[in-house]
């Protein structure tokens, strides 16, 4: 096959990288550890990005669930996941992205939120909740915890949790518009710009001292993609367990112990764990329960498995996806836990979704609401 | 001179009625009758004659009919060029359509041809005191109903919506018949078939029981199945089991699939999202299993059962067979 | 292979179905506060449009009658790929059934001129007639075919059509030119250009044609050219459901279960 190299599109992988394509020295490791193996072969698409090769089918790459397990393997530090979105890049402007993310950018564009659901019922979930007007945190809540039944109870604990606490807590109401991590998978940049920008704006003008977020995903864009989009956040971002676990610390909350005492065991957010390093705090506000037991699953921290519903995926039918769904549920199940705790409301979703195919006996919670049943009255 | 005529196009394929043309047909008659109005069935197909005596049952006191191999299938000319020459000649009062697909395209360009009114989907029909053709034209997806009157324009023209009217027979005799030749141009169509793929049926929007599979059922539509079985029901689902490929999209049942018209749906394990929901609003009785006591299915069921359906229907497909014999 | 010239897409801006209030006093329909979109089965007419000119050529030209409010529409579609864009704006067009607004968009098509098809959506989600595209045909004495699922294929006179038909598809040949009513899905618009959508707000000026640019008369459009009035609006109410809730041990649900069902067979 003869193939004639495009440098330029060698340039602009490896810039998105960070230049360290060339690192690759294709031992492939990061297939053999990839959790989706064999359905993409990561080894071959590093290979793709240092020569400018798109293929003429983009499977791989879309089925990437940008969990970031090669990354955290490769012997060389490539970043594997953002060579990756710099490849759905070049997809989306050769018009080969797949058609419900398409979709779902519609939707963000005209309600918002890649759901589809009305924009003026976006703080709909907060509705009999006295909010502050000279908050100690704003909540960016989300768009699938906003607009899903059952995650809209996981905000409603977070903010019982913290009124419990003293801390006055705000949100940015109707004006509150998707943090764009659906946009970012996409590969699409001329829109996440704007949709970057007026987020910053929003925030900036609703005077927030600190913004809180309840999805990894949300604190991921806010904090480390927005400024490679021109858009800069002033204040403090904080995701919600990090700021409980400063909230337990200073003795605002006193955990009492459960109706039920039981053992629970924690899954890592791939976005909270891998991408941002925050592993602790979410075990220092579990073990803060007394009666609480938290038993580990074989793979955590740095090793923790995913939940299948990162990369867009959430947004899409992948089945090579819910195969790690389903293997990370029965992982939760062997260690002998009633409940799996987690801190992102994709996890919860996917796990709670396919829970409705597997019919494991294991409950889904969000770790601040095993924290709301602790402190409740 | 004569009494008004109100024409019924005729919708066949190969011979074969469209069920819902008589429905318009048996309607015609009634609003016929109460104005002593005539009604006509245009007829035209390839070998229809046999065709005229049904057409005599439905109500039709006429029938005016046109055999051409041209009319077998349905393309918009060969139909255009003779129901224009019919009408230019005969000048009937009214002229109805089943809003069907074909009944829709043939009707929006005649009523242009003729400079008339055009009254869309309409799911009531009347004439006021002064002839003029009323119509409920529903809008808005459905929320809102219009009632439409013809200002102007001959003939008075509408598509009554499928499914709205009962075909009754009215114990008509044999119809007068008018035998016309077609128009040579019916032989010059711009538009020409050239391959049709047809497969088995399934219109849910006729059924008069439904089972609906949600994901509660885990992709799982066995006990479904089960059921429609014993109560002689038709298999529906919501969006997930079709995206996850578990049924055909033609089984889907909401916005984006089918609306239910039935006397009873019984859904297993949905949560009553809005889209699905809305498939559901001229079901007569919908009856619902679900785990989740506080799901919003529970708000669009009339009897809403709470508990898990794999425990539940075994045990509700066992009382009936008992109870049917 | 002849050349497409233009591919004129009709485009209508309608108010968000659910969101749409009947003013029971006036008797009228308030959309002032429902957000309004592009009509989704246009933005389907439009992005097969597309496809075509990306395949064959061709220049697409969007046009719409409707109020100047449009205009901001208007551009998104020119950011999703649209060349041109024309706007038939007029107060005397207020109140047009299917019958003026057909004729207008006629006279507007063959002003631009130059047409191998015209795309439209299936139906719009206010009216929900389906008749404009047909419409449109018989004034441009063109073929029309309606339920179109996808341009196949455009060879020199013609073009190869698959259409829905009950229980399936079949697959037409029409003369060009003609008229297409796209159905609502028949493939995924594309998401705009943002860079495109950008210059678009900036320089791009859809033309704005009134009735006399039409070389039409008030007489022949608005109330006095439709041939249909609405003399009255109902808000349809979804039914009151029972409600009833049914708890229990498997076994006592069942049976309540299946004395309800009984009741229909």
């Amino acid at each position: 096959m003869r193939y004639r190299i495009d440098f330029s599109r060698v340039r602009k992988l490896a810039e998105v990288s960070g230049n360290n394509t060339y690192l690759c020295y294709q031992c492939g490791t990061c297939t053999a550890s990839c959790l989706l193996a064999p359905s993409i072969s990561v080894r071959r698409a590093i290979k793709y990005a240092q020569i400018g090769y798109l293929p003429s089918n983009g499977g791989e790459v879309w089925r990437c669930i940008s969990c970031k397990y090669c990354d955290a393997r490769c012997p060389r530090g490539v970043e594997i996941a953002k060579i990756m979105r710099g490849f759905k890049r070049e997809f989306y402007e050769a018009k080969q992205s797949p058609n419900e993310l398409t979709e779902a950018l519609w939707r963000v564009y005209e309600e918002g939120n890649p759901l589809g659901s009305p924009r003026r019922e976006r703080s709909a979930w907060a509705s009999g909740i006295k909010l502050d007007d000279k908050p100690d945190v704003v909540l960016y809540t989300c768009c699938l915890a906003a607009y899903d039944r059952r995650l809209q109870k996981v905000l409603r604990s977070l903010v019982d949790v913290l009124k419990r606490a003293g801390v006055r807590v705000g949100i940015l109401g109707e004006s509150e518009t998707c943090c764009g991590d659906v946009v970012y998978h996409t590969g699409e940049d001329y829109f996440l710009e704007e949709l970057a920008q007026n987020n910053a704006d929003i925030i900036e003008k609703s005077g927030a001292p600190v913004v809180l977020t309840v999805s990894p995903h949300t604190y991921n864009m806010l904090k480390n993609i927005y400024p490679k989009y021109g858009a800069k956040i002033g204040v403090p971002i904080m995701t919600h367990v990090q700021y409980l676990s400063e909230v337990l610390s200073g003795g605002r909350l006193k955990p009492k112990p459960p109706k039920r005492p039981r053992p629970i065991t924690y899954h890592d957010p791939c976005y909270l764990g891998r991408w941002n390093n925050v592993y602790e705090e979410p075990r220092q506000l579990i073990e803060a329960i007394p009666g609480i037991r938290l038993v580990e699953m074989e793979h955590n921290r740095s090793y923790s498995l995913c939940c299948g519903g990162g990369g867009g995926s959430i947004w899409m039918e992948n089945k090579d996806a819910r195969r790690v769904t389903k293997r990370r549920l029965r992982e939760a199940k062997d260690t002998g836990a009633v409940e799996m705790a987690t801190a992102c409301p994709y996890c919860i979703r996917m796990f709670e979704d396919e829970l409705k195919i597997e019919r494991l006996d294991v409950g889904i919670v969000d770790v601040v609401e095993l924290l709301d049943e602790a402190t409740r009255e | 001179m004569g009494r008004e005529s109100i024409w019924v196009w005729i919708e066949q394929d190969s011979g074969e009625v469209e069920p819902s043309s008589l429905e318009v047909l048996s309607k015609a008659r009634e609003v016929a009758d109460k104005h002593n109005y005539e009604v006509s069935a245009l007829l035209m197909g390839e070998n229809v004659e046999k065709l005229v005596p049904v057409l005599g049952r439905y109500g039709a006191h006429r029938v005016v009919l046109v055999e051409h191999p041209a009319f077998k299938h349905y393309t918009y000319h060969p139909y255009y060029v003779t129901v224009s020459r019919l009408v230019e000649e005969k000048n009937p009062n009214t002229l109805l359509f089943s809003a069907t697909r074909n009944g829709r395209d043939l009707a929006g360009r005649l009523a242009v041809r003729f400079r008339t009114c055009l009254m869309a989907h309409i799911i009531s029909i009347d004439y006021d005191k002064e002839g003029r053709l009323v119509g409920g034209v529903p809008g808005f997806g459905g929320n809102i109903v219009a009632v439409v009157s013809c200002t102007k324009g001959r003939p008075q023209m509408a598509t009554v919506a499928p499914g709205v009217f009962e075909a009754v027979e009215r114990g008509g005799g044999e119809p007068v018949v008018e035998k016309y030749s077609p128009p040579a141009e019916v032989e010059k169509s711009p538009v020409r078939i050239v391959k049709r793929k047809i497969g088995e049926v399934v219109d849910l929007s006729r059924s008069e029981k439904v089972v609906i599979a949600g994901m509660g059922t885990g992709g799982n539509i066995e006990l479904a199945k089960k059921l429609c079985e014993v109560i002689g029901a038709d298999l529906g689902a919501t969006r997930p089991l079709a995206d996850i490929g578990v049924v055909p999209r033609d089984l889907q049942i909401g916005t984006t699939g089918v609306s239910l018209k039935s006397k009873l749906a019984i859904v297993l394990g949905a949560s009553g999202a809005p889209h699905f929901v809305s498939g559901l609003l001229d079901v007569k009785k919908v009856i619902s299993i679900n785990k989740d006591p506080e799901a919003p299915m529970k708000e669009y069921s009339d009897y809403y059962a709470i508990g898990d359906l794999f425990e539940i229907v075994p045990l509700l497909i066992k009382k009936l067979e008992e109870k049917k014999r | 292979m002849a050349e497409l010239g233009n591919i004129i897409v009709c485009l209508k801006v309608v108010p968000k179905p659910e969101e749409v209030r009947l003013d029971p006093e006036t008797k009228t329909v308030d959309r002032s506060r429902a957000t309004n979109e592009i009509n989704p089965p246009d933005k389907n007419a439009l992005e097969e449009a597309l496809r075509i000119k990306d395949k064959y050529g061709g220049r697409v030209v969007v046009v719409s009658m409707g109020p100047p409010f449009w205009e901001p529409y208007l551009k998104l579609a020119v950011a999703m790929g649209a060349d041109d864009a024309v706007l038939v704006s007029d107060r005397a067009l207020a109140g047009s059934d299917t019958l003026p607004t057909t004729l207008a968009l006629a006279k507007a098509i063959q002003k631009i001129g130059n047409y191998s098809m015209i795309l439209c959506g299936e139906e719009s989600s206010d009216g929900s007639t389906g008749q404009v595209p047909p419409g449109i045909a018989e004034w441009l004495g063109i073929p029309h075919v309606t339920f179109v699922s996808k341009i196949v294929e455009v060879k020199d006179n013609k073009a190869v059509i698959q259409r829905t038909i009950k229980g399936g598809h079949e697959v037409l040949e029409v003369e060009i030119p003609f008229v297409a009513a796209i159905e609502l899905g028949a493939n995924t618009p594309r998401f705009p250009d943002f860079r495109r959508k950008r210059w678009a707000e900036r320089e791009f000026k859809p033309k704005v044609w009134n009735i006399a640019d039409l070389g039409l008369k008030p007489e022949e459009v608005g109330f006095s050219g439709s041939a249909t009035s609405v003399v009255d609006l109902q808000e349809v109410k979804p039914p009151e459901r029972m409600k009833k809730i049914l708890t229990g041990s498997p076994e006592e649900v069942a049976e309540e279960l299946a004395k309800a069902i009984l009741e229909e067979l």
